[in-house]
């Protein structure tokens, strides 16, 4: 924990505030519109190819880099923007778009932020775009997340074309019959509900989905965790309790509802609060419930400075300053360091170690 | 990607395309935005509903726990709750000299523990015991003097049926790592049982000795012994055998359950030999050494 500082402010501190500011509604807009102009000028074939409707979309894309460059640079972590920027490169390949403009906008973004911040602002900026440009053509496709060696792989792959065929009674009769089969329900959360749901966000970032069936897949996976419950809420006490919430609206839930169930399975007393839960009322509960660890997560980016301010919160209640804090999440996947720099004092890539994490974290304190 | 349709900032550049067309409202996200609303609502939904559930999960482990609690409570009161009662009426036969407040008094003492086992007999009739948990305290018995102390007790209701009880303590008995209320609990629950199943002028007799790593205590009785087919359920909360107790005494059938909880609780094991016509012997082996167990 003594490193975290370290992580929240490296080196360019001044420059980073000012890098933040570029987040604020209006300069955002400002500098996307600025950008895009500055594309469309210097590319003039493009308004006659793509129309009125493809400025505004291209205004609006400018401001989703902007969001994640300013919040990848709050963080110190080029990774979180140049995985960005392969997400978004990956999603236009499938949808037949020109990869060519995407790099080409990001350039002129890059031309941009260099006028309109100052110097040293600029630069780091520009290093973050340029890292991320550098390796614009080294993409990789993602591939498949359900491993044919894994001996749960074919109840995997029946579930994902039981969720994409759209028959839930089957998807809930496939895992019910495993799990009133023996089959170990923490199996079947990290070996069949993870793998598959990966692959719905593969395939739909592929373009071999669409929005609909994403939803659906979701949905009718908190359907079917819903029927085990008889397998997850039967464990004997052991007197801790968790309070896990995603910060913000975040829509993918199941993740961190994975967890708090993975811990009421290894005799926790878990409160999964789900979303959009104020602030107040999460320290209010944890209080209530005597929680011994908080879990928080997030998926996307740009809900980061939604965690800090949820952490500094809790750091800041009084009787909750030394309460340990898991995070999780897309973001946190991608840069290993960053749940340092989040405040936190741990984070998790799945369920299980999850778990793992905060049994050594107690262990770890009791021995003091 | 904007969800919210925020108010942009007057463009910089005002003669550029972007200037001309901001006006424009997009809806080609509108139906992103009800599969995203769908979702929230379906999250919010399985939120409550993983909250039902484990409310429900909890209110369940509670009533087992409220009745463990009840059947515990009323079991263990019931016996000493006998012998106030006993030993009422004794006093109310013998010392007839008494003055007559006096009397009154032994007479409300009668009465009201009559009262009250009539009252845990009741309990014991609602509470249905589906899982026990043992709390132990564990310290250094020397169940010698426990059996002794619990026998003599035991003689007062035994001497009312003309029933005999012997104690037979093996040579250096050693001490045992046991929660010493616990231990008295199985004896007393063994004992109560082999004099409410043994007629009139027959001998009970309770041996200790040492098995090894093991103290071994019998019980021994020559009641009507209890037919083979009866022996699985002994053990278990709410099963009675097909023998009647000798004196028209009321049976819970949760002692032998409680029992064996206990003697699992210290890691020891519980069993029984039984021959029809010639007797029942309850045993219990408890290891020396104590091991907590996960």
């Amino acid at each position: 924990m003594h490193e975290k500082r370290r992580f929240v402010r490296p080196v360019f501190a001044g420059a980073q505030v000012e890098v933040l500011s570029v987040a604020t509604e209006s300069q955002r807009s400002e500098i996307a519109e600025a950008t895009v102009t500055r594309y469309f000028a210097t590319h003039p074939g493009l308004l006659k190819r793509y129309g009125e409707t493809g400025i505004i979309k291209s205004v609006e894309e400018v401001e989703y880099h902007l969001t994640f460059l300013a919040e990848a640079i709050a963080s110190s972590s080029p990774s979180l923007f140049t995985t960005y920027v392969q997400w978004a490169r990956a999603i236009r390949m499938a949808r037949k778009e020109t990869v060519a403009d995407l790099a080409e906008i990001l350039k002129s973004l890059r031309e941009v932020l260099s006028e309109h911040l100052p110097v040293q602002t600029g630069a780091i900026a520009g290093e973050y775009l340029e890292q991320a440009l550098s390796r614009f053509d080294s993409f990789v496709a993602e591939p498949s997340h359900l491993n044919g060696d894994d001996p749960m792989a074919d109840l995997a792959r029946s579930y994902l074309n039981a969720l994409l065929r759209g028959t839930r009674q089957l998807a809930a009769t496939l895992i019910d019959s495993a799990a009133n089969g023996g089959t170990d329900v923490r199996e079947i959360y990290l070996r069949v509900f993870q793998p598959v749901l990966y692959e719905i966000g593969r395939l739909w970032q592929n373009n071999e989905i669409s929005v609909a069936q994403e939803h659906y897949a979701s949905a009718t996976t908190q359907l079917v965790m819903s029927q085990l419950y008889p397998h997850i809420f039967n464990a004997d006490r052991r007197g801790k309790v968790l309070v896990a919430a995603c910060v913000s609206g975040d829509l993918h839930e199941i993740g961190l509802r994975m967890v708090a169930d993975y811990f009421e399975m290894a005799g926790w007393d878990t409160h999964y609060l789900g979303a959009n839960v104020p602030t107040p009322d999460l320290l209010d509960l944890m209080l209530e419930r005597r929680a011994d660890m908080l879990a928080l997560s997030v998926t996307m980016i740009f809900d980061l400075p939604a965690i800090r301010d949820t952490i500094e919160a809790v750091r800041k209640r009084e009787k909750c300053e030394n309460l340990p804090i898991l995070v999780g999440g897309n973001p946190f996947n991608i840069a290993p360091e960053l749940w340092r720099s989040v405040g936190a004092d741990g984070y998790a890539p799945d369920a299980a170690i999850a778990l793992k994490v905060a049994e050594d974290i107690l262990a770890i304190r009791a021995a003091r | 990607m904007k969800r919210d349709g925020r108010e942009k900032a007057p463009p910089s550049q005002p003669e550029q395309p972007v200037a001309r067309i901001k006006e424009h409202k997009p809806t080609a996200h509108d139906d992103l935005k009800i599969y995203e609303d769908l979702t929230a609502l379906n999250n919010e939904l399985v939120t409550a509903q993983r909250e039902l559930a484990r409310s429900n999960a909890d209110l369940i482990r509670l009533n087992e726990q409220k009745n463990q609690l009840l059947g515990m409570a009323a079991h263990d009161l019931r016996n000493p709750l006998s012998a106030i009662s006993l030993c009422s009426e004794y006093l109310l036969n013998d010392l007839l000299n008494l003055p007559s407040d006096q009397l009154e008094m032994l007479s409300t003492i009668k009465s009201s523990s009559e009262f009250m086992l009539r009252l845990i007999e009741d309990i014991l009739d609602l509470s249905k015991i589906e899982s026990i948990r043992v709390e132990l305290r564990i310290e250094r018995c020397d169940l010698a003097n426990l059996a002794a102390r619990h026998v003599a007790t035991s003689r007062l209701i035994a001497a009312r049926k003309k029933i005999h009880i012997d104690l037979e303590i093996g040579p250096e008995l050693p001490s045992v790592e046991a929660d010493p209320h616990k231990v008295e609990q199985v004896l007393e629950n063994l004992l109560s049982n082999a004099i409410k199943f043994s007629p009139p002028d027959k001998t009970v007799t309770v041996t200790m000795l040492r098995m090894g790593a093991h103290v071994r205590i019998e019980v021994r009785d020559q009641g009507p012994g209890i037919p083979e087919g009866e022996l699985g359920r002994l053990f278990k909360p709410f099963q009675r055998t097909s023998v009647k107790p000798t004196g028209g005494e009321k049976s819970s059938g949760l002692g032998l359950a409680i029992a064996s909880k206990i003697v699992e609780a210290h890691g020891g094991e519980i069993g029984m030999e039984s021959k029809v016509g010639v007797g029942s012997t309850f045993f219990i082996n408890l290891p020396l050494r104590f091991k907590e167990r996960q």
